[in-house]
């Protein structure tokens, strides 16, 4: 591997790290905190009648008529329940707990065996909150809650973001040992991030982390220990009497005209900026591929049509169809990332497509196939185990260069206003946020990353074009020294 | 099964209006040895894969045509050829006729190692499981007289010697035990050590295994050392045909006599006895 390739390996490294973890760096949510959080406790006490009754609602218990049941609606009815009572159950004292606990399993009498007789569920539910009420300078009997410690950060994280996190190590660790020396630990570690995503999936979702530091300011939210992540402020989190801070102090990265934080916007929108780059890469690396290969393979008809469609797409203005496209999907349906990832590549798939074809009919020739064909291997088998393959070295290079290329039309695109709109723009989008030259940190650092990440999809790309064309330093060597180049 | 492996009568291909092969006459008996020899042009690689069934698109294979119905044929081990459907043919490729070409380096995939080569061969005609063929590669190697059998199958075909890639390329033809191999110009780029040594090899396969061996050859020496009979081709033809000895020392046509003369003075023991 060149060492062009290795640093832009690195910087691509580096830069899907800080998008990887940036839940874990820049959070309004403390990564620890051992506290009573009367605040969320509050809020499950005086909606937990309401969600009983709405419980209630989905089945006539007293009559036990399904009329108009809704599966759907009846489980989740019952999750909103079971939550605030999670809720209310952290930090809670004795004898109070007894009595929550009571509750439970009348509630859990009610949706396993359909418990009709006594009182009713909602009448049990608001005597319940009345003697959990918190205690006041008015009211010394009510309930004074413990500490309690918990992860706020690591609960509100979503599978899929641990499982890239998991990835992202497995690819790091096989970057610093310079290549990959087992696969069979690599599948392991991607199925152990599986493993680990599929676990956070069954812990995800507390509701106890919603609006935990307006509640920490406040008072509401009482801790003896929290510890924030790195960077302590959420990507949407507003802070209008600090807008427009220049870098430095509190903000690293200052603040944009809302008082949200830059630092915090740029870690979290890279996740966007990188994502389209990479889904995008995939995307014309698959249609490339297969479209390239068939008309490579099969020639005659199928790649005269194929040659016409390539026409047809390079002759459109590019740019112009994928901003048609991206007006035309609302964002409300399909997530924004899918739907620029995919119109870039259906206007940028023909580079690599002729590419592939152009090998395949190289490699379609040479004696190797005619070999795989003379040990009776079939056309199946030949094109996809010993011809595609083959084709892909060039393939990759091209590959490197169209993700580079994503990233910066997805960047214009965000910047003429059509990208990934709020709560968290793309870099392209928090480029285009201000256009006054005062306010610079607004425009530099999402614009310095955006040069960084094409800087580095380059590197790699020229630095594996080296490494796969010997001809190539050669030339380069007769440019210098004058001699001619034979065209 | 009784008569020859292969039998070809009146073989003609073409391309478009342009005659490639005119009436071409083979016979070959199971473990027998055939070498077809002529110069560059004469039809020799097009008449090996017109046998194989693997002549690119635009040239047309016929059998010619008696009074009644076809007079040729082109069957292999008593099947036509012509009337098996084109994955019959591919089953018989591989399995019952192993190929061999010039040009070891590239009629080996450049990314796959070349153990895994021959292992796809035998999980492919023989279900053989992944262990299984990896482990009958390397005895396949050992049995090529390829030193360190296990290092080699774990190596790139372009980190071994065109000698070492020819003889991987012959386990990969032979693997399956196949009834004829066909070799076209197997030693043409190999130095004449490596060139005797590959040839032994098509020898030893022939007295261990029975495996008919039809070679395509512009070299007489070549053919005279690892062949019983030979069969001289020029312009699409086939000029003379019979045992290779003597049709060296008592050419009877007027093109295999030149041949014979274009050989080197110095090939020693061949032009000894002509001169006798």
């Amino acid at each position: 591997m060149t060492s062009r390739t290795r640093i832009g390996l690195a910087l691509l490294l580096a830069l899907a790290g800080a998008a990887v973890f940036a839940p874990l760096l820049a959070s309004d949510l403390p990564l620890y905190m051992k506290g009573a959080n009367e605040r969320a406790y509050e809020r499950a006490r005086r909606t937990l009648p309401i969600a009983v009754e709405e419980f209630e609602s989905t089945w006539d218990f007293a009559g036990l008529t399904y009329e108009g049941f809704d599966a759907a609606l009846y489980r989740m009815e019952i999750d909103a329940v079971r939550s605030r009572l999670d809720t209310l159950a952290s930090g809670l004292p004795e004898p109070q707990a007894a009595r929550l606990e009571g509750f439970r399993s009348e509630f859990d009498t009610t949706v396993s065996q359909h418990r009709v007789e006594g009182p009713t569920l909602v009448e049990l539910a608001r005597q319940l909150v009345l003697e959990l009420e918190l205690a006041d300078e008015d009211d010394e009997n009510g309930v004074i809650l413990e500490a309690a410690a918990s992860f706020p950060l690591l609960a509100a994280l979503r599978p899929s973001e641990v499982f890239f996190a998991g990835t992202w190590i497995v690819a790091t660790v096989a970057f610093l040992r310079r290549g990959v020396r087992s696969w069979t630990r690599i599948t392991r570690g991607l199925l152990l991030a599986a493993a680990l995503a599929l676990a956070t999936g069954l812990l995800a979702g507390d509701p106890r982390t919603v609006g935990l530091k307006d509640g920490l300011a406040d008072g509401s939210v009482r801790a003896t220990t929290v510890v924030f992540p790195p960077v302590a402020f959420g990507y949407a989190e507003t802070h209008l009497e600090a807008s427009l801070q220049p870098p430095g102090g509190e903000h690293w990265l200052g603040t944009d005209g809302l008082g949200r934080d830059v630092l915090s916007r740029l870690l979290h929108g890279g996740r966007l900026s990188l994502a389209v780059g990479l889904l995008t890469t995939v995307l014309v690396l698959g249609i490339g591929v297969a479209l390239g290969a068939l008309a490579g393979l099969f020639g005659g008809r199928v790649d005269f049509v194929f040659l016409r469609v390539v026409e047809v797409v390079q002759s459109f203005p590019s740019l112009l169809l994928v901003l048609a496209g991206v007006a035309l999907v609302p964002a409300r349906e399909v997530h924004p990332v899918v739907t620029i990832a995919v119109a870039i590549a259906l206007v940028r798939w023909t580079g690599i497509a002729r590419l592939v074809r152009g090998e395949c009919l190289r490699l379609r020739e040479l004696e190797f196939t005619l070999a795989a064909r003379a040990l009776g291997f079939g056309g199946f088998r030949i094109a996809f185990r010993h011809l595609i393959p083959s084709a892909m070295p060039p393939v990759l290079v091209a590959a490197a260069f169209a993700a580079s290329d994503a990233v910066l039309t997805e960047s214009a695109i965000s910047f003429l206003g059509l990208g990934t709109g709020p709560p968290v723009p793309s870099w392209g989008g928090l480029i285009a946020a201000e256009r006054d030259l005062d306010i610079w940190w607004l425009q530099l650092f999402p614009g310095f990353l955006v040069f960084v990440t094409v800087v580095a999809c380059n590197l790699v790309g020229e630095g594996l074009r080296e490494a796969l064309d010997p001809r190539a330093r050669r030339e380069r060597r007769q440019l210098h020294t004058g001699l001619e180049v034979p065209a | 099964m009784s008569g020859p492996l292969l039998h070809v009568r009146g073989l003609e291909v073409s391309v478009g209006d342009v005659p490639i092969l005119r009436g071409i006459d083979l016979d070959l008996e199971r473990g027998g040895s055939l070498a077809l020899v002529g110069e560059s042009g004469a039809g020799k690689t097009t008449a090996l894969l017109a046998i194989l069934q693997l002549l690119p698109d635009g040239f047309r294979v016929r059998l010619a045509q008696g009074e009644r119905g076809p007079a040729g044929a082109l069957s292999f081990d008593g099947r036509d050829l012509t009337r098996l459907s084109p994955s019959a043919v591919a089953a018989i490729r591989g399995r019952e006729i192993g190929a061999v070409f010039q040009e070891p380096a590239s009629s080996l995939n450049p990314l796959m190692r070349v153990g895994e080569q021959v292992a796809e061969v035998l999980r492919h005609h023989r279900s053989l499981g992944r262990r299984a063929a990896a482990g009958r590669a390397v005895e396949l190697f050992g049995e090529m007289g390829i030193e360190d059998p296990a290092r080699c199958a774990r190596a790139y075909p372009h980190e071994l010697s065109g000698g070492m890639n020819q003889r991987v390329a012959i386990a990969m033809a032979t693997a399956c035990e196949p009834a004829l191999v066909v070799a076209d110009e197997p030693t043409a780029s190999l130095d004449v050590t490596v060139q005797r040594d590959v040839l032994a090899l098509f020898d030893r396969l022939r007295r261990e295994h029975g495996t008919a061996l039809l070679l395509v050859t512009h070299d007489l020496a070549v053919a005279a050392n690892s062949c019983e009979r030979a069969a001289v081709m020029r312009a699409g033809r086939i000029v003379e045909e019979g045992p290779v000895r003597d049709l060296l020392l008592r050419p009877s046509n007027d093109y295999t006599r030149e041949l014979v003369g274009a050989l080197p003075q110095y090939a020693p023991p061949l032009a000894d006895e002509a001169a006798s």
